[in-house]
């Protein structure tokens, strides 16, 4: 039996240890040590202000990751994630208020209904590639912010508020921070169980020989368009749950909350924290949230202090610089630079080429 | 290089857990002159942004007010600690920093922009931290049951909306001509598109002749084919709900167009810096509101930070000098500092909670903010403040007032009905 090279030093010896979902014993270390800090350490020790952080670190976690099961795994381009998170969001909206119905039903409804919608804009989209599929999807970004303003039926209208009720989920209580980090955390951590197993089965592999040549693909027997059509399902059901965790987590929608500026944030996310990354997608989604607040909690601290108004700028500044370093010195992204450091400490004092 | 990158993140991690660490703030004293405990104002700006325009005059103003206040012994011996978090309009930043404020303590928040107000409306109620925003925000907000802890305190959209076509129909009356044509030009965006339908729904029930709206997109960098659309309509009047750029571009090209004349726009489309992008000539006989009066008439609050200023040596924000929408500022000022008051007077030496402070706005009663404010009572049933505005025109590159706290009609539907 071969011997396959995973991380630095690190080695499969069998072919069941290759195909499990952690396959080597630091990754299951790693995974059960994530566990343990979300849902044990960080309840513990996390104020009501940095559980509502993490909240939101966790919802836009969860739409990098959908992004990054199309954009990452599948190599299509998307930039209307936002568009698909505000069909989660109303579908839960909606189900909630009108029907009172549990975060159970409307999570799950949500995630399908967002991916039946993008199955019937798939099927136009996703018969064009590359710079028109971006554009496709652009066009449906603006089509639902059209849709937001004028279906007053579902929406409310132009200054339309849906304000989704006080909910209880067993012990959880949704309109408490805890409750609410507890919630979205478990929610994430769901998804990305699911996404891991995703890219261990043939439809994920599948996904990935379509991002990698789909010329080949189609020649391997792989129904190219189909799977791409379930890539944008996929992707676009996890978008609708991060619509819907959002709207548990705000407790009120409105048409404003799912521009353009949204799907382009996930899309930085992904940059920088890593192409077809699952730990990229969470770390991206942190280093966009926490950039803010480190220019404004954290550099006073050195001696440095912006007012608010310049304070962005920097920000702004600092996140093009940041995409432009990540694309040119680490296109895989913090979690690709995660694993640098990793795999120098691992071989410390020996030095060592990460692949690149 | 690749090595740097670690060490950046080590530096990152290290300032924000040590930025975790610090003090609070929650209990620092802005001047220390009294024993009552600071209170604490957050304000969630919008200075950079789509709405970056009215987000600085109106963080400007506040921040000078309190400035003032702090310095003259506070309110009632009580000194007021502001904290300014940009969102960048942005719903998520807004959040944060909404949470970070309630973390700090904060008493009320002044939220700018309709996406935030909206987002904050639920927390609020749940943390009983009232917020504040004057002249924007949803409609419905106003309803003080429903919403409990949420204060637009000054007319909302649908209020301008209805108080600018009752000024230019009365104008247009006294003219001889009884069924002016209305054409409204509506900013893509939520608060664009409630003014334009509060136009219309004004228009028809004041007995105007509605013709139609043509909507802007967002992001629009060229407007000549809405005009276009809006002139071929053949209006009298052209209302309009763009802001900063875009009400510039509206202006030039209306202008241009020969329609400059009859635009009439709401609050918060039109300071000094429109008017000098558009330049004075294009800008000359446009029609405006706002909810304060204008800084060009030197109101009462105005001049006491003027004499301040002078008096201390210091100097206020640039936009004092030379934004209209700075009074905007003043008005929200204004309603929080007699919100306060009512606290103070209420919990005496105690601290200030957001439910004094709410209880503080619901006693509100026919305030004028020392003649900046048209007469603003405050209800629990209803938390819309007054639906009057002032109506300004542009005349010789000067805004000119031309009306005082106007009133429209109600506009079933688009605003609650309080009884």
């Amino acid at each position: 039996m071969g011997i396959v090279a995973t991380q630095t030093g690190k080695f499969y010896d069998s072919y069941r240890r290759e195909f499990g979902l952690h396959p080597t014993r630091s990754n299951r270390v790693a995974a059960w040590a994530a566990v343990g800090v979300a849902f044990l350490v960080v309840p513990l020790v996390a104020s009501d202000y940095w559980l509502g952080n993490l909240s939101t670190i966790g919802v836009a976690a969860l739409g990098a990751l959908a992004l990054n099961v199309l954009t990452g795994f599948t190599g299509q381009i998307s930039i209307g994630t936002a568009a698909f998170a505000a069909v989660g969001a109303y579908t839960v909206g909606n189900l909630a208020l009108r029907y009172e119905l549990s975060p159970l039903l409307t999570l799950p409804a949500a995630a399908l209904l967002t991916g039946a919608v993008a199955l019937l804009v798939g099927l136009a989209a996703l018969r064009i590639k590359g710079l028109y599929l971006a554009i496709a999807t652009l066009a449906f970004q603006f089509v639902v912010e059209w849709l937001l303003f004028h279906w007053s039926e579902v929406t409310g209208g132009v200054q339309g508020v849906i304000s989704v009720p006080r909910t209880q989920l067993g012990p959880l209580d949704l309109n408490d921070p805890l409750g609410k980090y507890l919630f979205i955390a478990g929610v994430l951590g769901l998804c990305v169980v699911f996404v891991e197993n995703l890219f261990r089965t043939r439809i994920g592999r599948a996904f990935v020989a379509i991002r990698d040549q789909h010329v080949v693909a189609a020649g391997m027997g792989i129904p190219v368009f189909r799977y791409k059509l379930a890539a944008f399902f996929c992707s676009s059901a996890l978008a609708g749950l991060s619509g819907g965790l959002y709207a548990y987590y705000v407790g009120l929608i409105s048409s404003e909350q799912f521009g353009l500026d949204l799907s382009v944030r996930y899309l930085a996310m992904i940059l920088i924290g890593g192409l077809a990354s699952i730990p990229g997608s969470i770390l991206g989604a942190a280093f966009v949230m926490l950039i803010p607040l480190f220019l404004r909690d954290g550099l006073p601290n050195l001696g440095i202090e912006f007012a608010p108004g310049t304070q962005v700028h920097v920000e702004q500044i600092l996140f093009g610089v940041a995409v432009l370093c990540f694309l040119v010195l680490e296109p895989r992204g913090l979690h690709g630079l995660f694993n640098n450091v990793r795999d120098y400490f691992r071989n410390w004092p020996f030095s060592y080429k990460g692949e690149r | 290089m690749k090595r740097t990158f670690p060490a950046m993140a080590v530096a990152m991690a290290v300032t924000l857990i040590a930025g975790a660490c610090g003090d609070d703030g929650g209990e620092s004293e802005a001047g220390g002159k009294s024993d009552k405990p600071t209170v604490l104002v957050g304000m969630i700006g919008a200075r950079v942004g789509p709405v970056a325009s009215a987000g600085v005059g109106v963080g400007d103003a506040i921040a000078d007010w309190f400035k003032y206040v702090n310095a003259n012994g506070g309110i009632n011996g009580r000194q007021v600690e502001l904290k300014e978090i940009e969102s960048e309009y942005q719903v998520p930043k807004g959040i944060e920093a909404y949470n970070k404020l309630k973390t700090d303590g904060m008493a009320v928040a002044l939220v700018a922009g309709t996406a935030l107000s909206d987002a904050l409306t639920g927390p609020s109620a749940a943390d009983q931290i009232p917020i504040v925003f004057p002249g924007q925000g949803n409609a419905s907000a106003v309803a003080g049951e429903k919403f409990p802890y949420a204060f637009p305190g000054a007319p909302t959209y649908p209020h301008q909306a209805a108080a600018a076509v009752k000024f230019v129909l009365d104008e247009s009356t006294a003219a001889g001509k009884s069924k002016p044509r209305i054409v409204c030009l509506g900013w893509e965006p939520p608060p664009g598109q409630e003014y334009c339908a509060a136009v219309k729904a004004a228009s028809e029930a004041a007995g105007a002749t509605w013709v139609k709206q043509v909507t802007i997109p967002a992001r629009a960098a060229d407007v000549k084919p809405q005009i276009l659309e809006a002139k071929a309509a053949n209006p009298d009047f052209v209302f309009h709900s763009t802001l900063f750029s875009l009400a510039v571009a509206v202006m030039k090209t209306a202008c241009a167009e020969g329609l400059g004349t009859k635009l009439v726009t709401w609050h918060w489309a039109v300071s000094e810096n429109e008017l000098n992008g558009a330049g004075a000539p294009c800008a000359e006989g446009l029609t405006g509101t706002a909810m304060g009066k204008l800084p060009a008439t030197n109101p009462a609050p105005l001049q006491k930070l003027k004499d301040a200023a002078a008096k201390g040596g210091y100097q206020l924000s640039p936009s004092a000098g030379n934004n209209q929408l700075y009074a905007n500022g003043l008005v929200a000022a204004l309603l929080i500092h007699e919100a306060l008051r009512n606290a103070d007077a209420k919990v005496g030496d105690g601290k200030i909670k957001g439910s004094d402070v709410k209880a503080g706005f619901e006693q509100i009663s026919n305030f004028t903010g020392d003649g900046i404010l048209c007469p603003t009572t405050i209800t629990a049933k209803d938390h819309g403040g007054n639906r009057a505005v002032n109506v300004y025109r542009i005349k010789g590159g000067a805004f000119t007032p031309v009306a005082d706290c106007i009133a429209g009609p109600k506009l079933a539907g688009l605003e609650p009905d309080l009884g």
